[in-house]
């Protein structure tokens, strides 16, 4: 029953680690975003942060959702619903930006174009999602099992 | 109806519903032992469902289908593009020039291959959508959203003809036949065209990608979003002015599906289900359209494009749209898009394919280079286009399912006037905040 408490708590804490550093980037991403869009031009040019205003927003609601399952931190088994989805929207995002990364490097193949893949790679959100795998499969695993 | 419905002092459906599963509460203790156990579709609805995060994560998951759409999908719409450019290469100086030659380079070449290029996104959104679809999730978008529609007195139940309007607005005003009551059925079919229907996609992918640069995907998904917001209000606008649609909502009951993991096979065989309509339709409606906009560009013959009857109509149409800062060609586009969305590409193809075939980067550069829309007037076309009524075939369906001549009228009516006034909005208020 303790293991069990501490194992929910190991994986809040995961969560949360994962969700602070997802609120952040998305924030930043947004607000750059914003500014680029409607005020003309981002005050920022980071190769980490991309300038990316929906973007921005996605990565913002994946944290709050890690950050919703914070109640695993007191043991809580059904907060591990928000870390199921955290995880599962990580993996969407990150696998959807490995596929652009793909596919703009198919463009440029077909094109003869120039392409930039450090650009596309350095997609935070990729290696985020990579992170959050053990996370991933820990949770998955866990709810699987009956009872 | 309205009987019983007096009789129970509420709606039948909400008492039988609440009997039904009063029963189920009754019978589950005596038949199973312990307490439930937690399933994971329970632990999935807890965070899809939740109160506050419902909304954000469907918003979420809704761009990340666009960016599926519009980039993943990019490369395979290159390769059809340079198969018709090469197509066109080998075949105009084998047919040296006249009329053949031109129907078969501007017309078929240049205005049904500009069509033919977004059977990839068309494809790629529709593999999307069903893998909501068989997930469970789209049941649960409903859901969700329906907590806001209550809340503005719209009918939730309404939501599921417009989600199903973002395949095609037909089949979309088809499905009100599941709304009971015939004020909230008539209500939903008038504004299910606002929902953006994929045969405005080629239009959305046109003009982004030529004018609004890395800002393209993002315009797309914002189209989607003003779609849905723009349904919502004039529904709320309809029910509160015209008196028809005063009254009672009928309620919203859905039994929300298991989730589970879709098959690549039942996936693909949705998309396919669906994304083979726009080929049936590009060998036929927008075939016929390309053909006929292709005759009044070309002749009479040996005149310019200005020249022609699609110069002539432009030019009669351009005071129209100038407030707008749409010049005749944006104008005849849009006309010719009555009869089907798809054909207004084909125009441009028609149009800016002249004297050669166009690829769609040819047509873009064109969009660009000849200053035909800025970001602005570019993103105010692309308004025009979500909001004025889709084709000439959900009009028929509109008729048929209200069966009335005056609700078909004004929903043309409004629809036109609404898309107007949007994309007035947008450029007078973009100038007033700089935007070109």
């Amino acid at each position: 029953m303790k293991d069990r408490r501490n194992y929910m708590r190991g994986l809040g804490l995961y969560a949360l680690v994962l969700g602070v550093i997802y609120v952040s980037l998305g924030l930043t991403e947004f607000i750059l975003g914003f500014f680029d869009m409607f005020l003309g031009g981002a005050p920022l040019s980071c190769l980490w942060i991309p300038v990316d205003l929906f973007g921005g927003f996605s990565a913002f609601v994946i944290g709050l959702t890690y950050l919703a399952a914070v109640r695993l931190l007191k043991g809580e088994y059904e907060s591990i619903s928000y870390v199921l989805v955290a995880t599962m929207l990580s993996t969407v995002f990150g696998v959807l930006y490995v596929l652009i990364f793909l596919a703009n490097g198919l463009s440029a193949y077909l094109s003869g174009e120039e392409w930039s893949w450090i650009v596309d790679l350095a997609r935070p959100e990729i290696w985020l999602f990579i992170s959050s795998t053990p996370l991933a499969y820990s949770t998955w695993s866990t709810a699987r099992k009956p009872g | 109806m309205s009987r019983i419905r007096e009789v129970l002092g509420e709606d039948p459906e909400i008492v039988l519903a609440e009997r039904r599963y009063d029963w189920i509460s009754k019978v589950l203790p005596k038949v199973m032992r312990g307490a439930r156990p937690i399933t994971l579709s329970d632990l999935l609805d807890k965070a899809l469902l939740d109160k506050y995060l419902g909304i954000p994560i469907f918003l979420a998951l809704w761009w990340a289908l666009f960016r599926f759409t519009f980039d993943v999908s990019a490369p395979f719409s290159d390769l059809i593009d340079m198969f018709f450019s090469r197509l066109g290469e080998a075949v105009e100086p084998a047919l040296g020039g006249g009329v053949l030659s031109s129907l078969i380079a501007d017309g078929l070449l240049g205005g049904l291959g500009s069509v033919l290029v977004f059977i990839p996104p068309i494809f790629f959104l529709f593999f999307g959508l069903s893998i909501l679809e068989d997930s469970g999730y789209l049941a649960r978008a409903a859901f969700v959203v329906d907590k806001i529609l209550y809340k503005l007195g719209l009918h939730g139940r309404s939501f599921i003809p417009m989600l199903l309007g973002f395949g095609c607005n037909i089949p979309g005003v088809m499905a009100c036949r599941t709304i009971d009551r015939e004020e909230d059925r008539l209500l939903t079919i008038i504004v299910n065209p606002l929902m953006s229907c994929s045969a405005r996609l080629p239009v959305y992918v046109l003009i982004s990608s030529a004018v609004l640069g890395g800002y393209a995907a993002a315009g797309i998904y914002s189209m989607y979003i003003m779609g849905i917001g723009l349904a919502i209000a004039m529904a709320l606008l309809f029910r509160r002015v015209i008196p028809y649609f005063r009254g009672r909502r009928s309620a919203f009951i859905m039994e929300l599906p298991l989730y589970t993991v879709p098959t690549l096979r039942s996936t693909i065989l949705h998309m396919w289900e669906r994304g083979v309509l726009f080929l049936k339709k590009a060998g036929t409606v927008i075939f016929i359209g390309v053909l006929v906009v292709w005759a009044l560009s070309s002749f009479p013959w040996g005149a310019g494009l200005e020249e022609s009857y699609i110069g002539m109509l432009g030019r009669a149409l351009e005071p129209l749209f100038r407030p707008l800062g749409f010049d005749w060609r944006g104008a005849v586009a849009l006309f010719f898009g009555f009869i089907a969305k798809e054909i207004v590409v084909g125009t441009f193809g028609v149009i800016f394919g002249a004297g050669g075939e166009a690829s769609e980067e040819e047509i873009a550069d064109v969009i660009r280079s000849e200053n035909i829309f800025t970001p602005l007037t570019g993103y105010a076309f692309m308004a025009f286009t979500l909001i004025y009524i889709p084709c000439v075939a959900t009009v028929g369906v509109i008729y048929r399912e209200t069966n009335s001549w005056k609700w078909t009228l004004f929903t043309v009516l409004y629809e036109l006037l609404l898309a107007y006034f949007t994309a007035f909005l947008i450029v007078s208020v973009g100038h007033l905040l700089g935007f070109s």
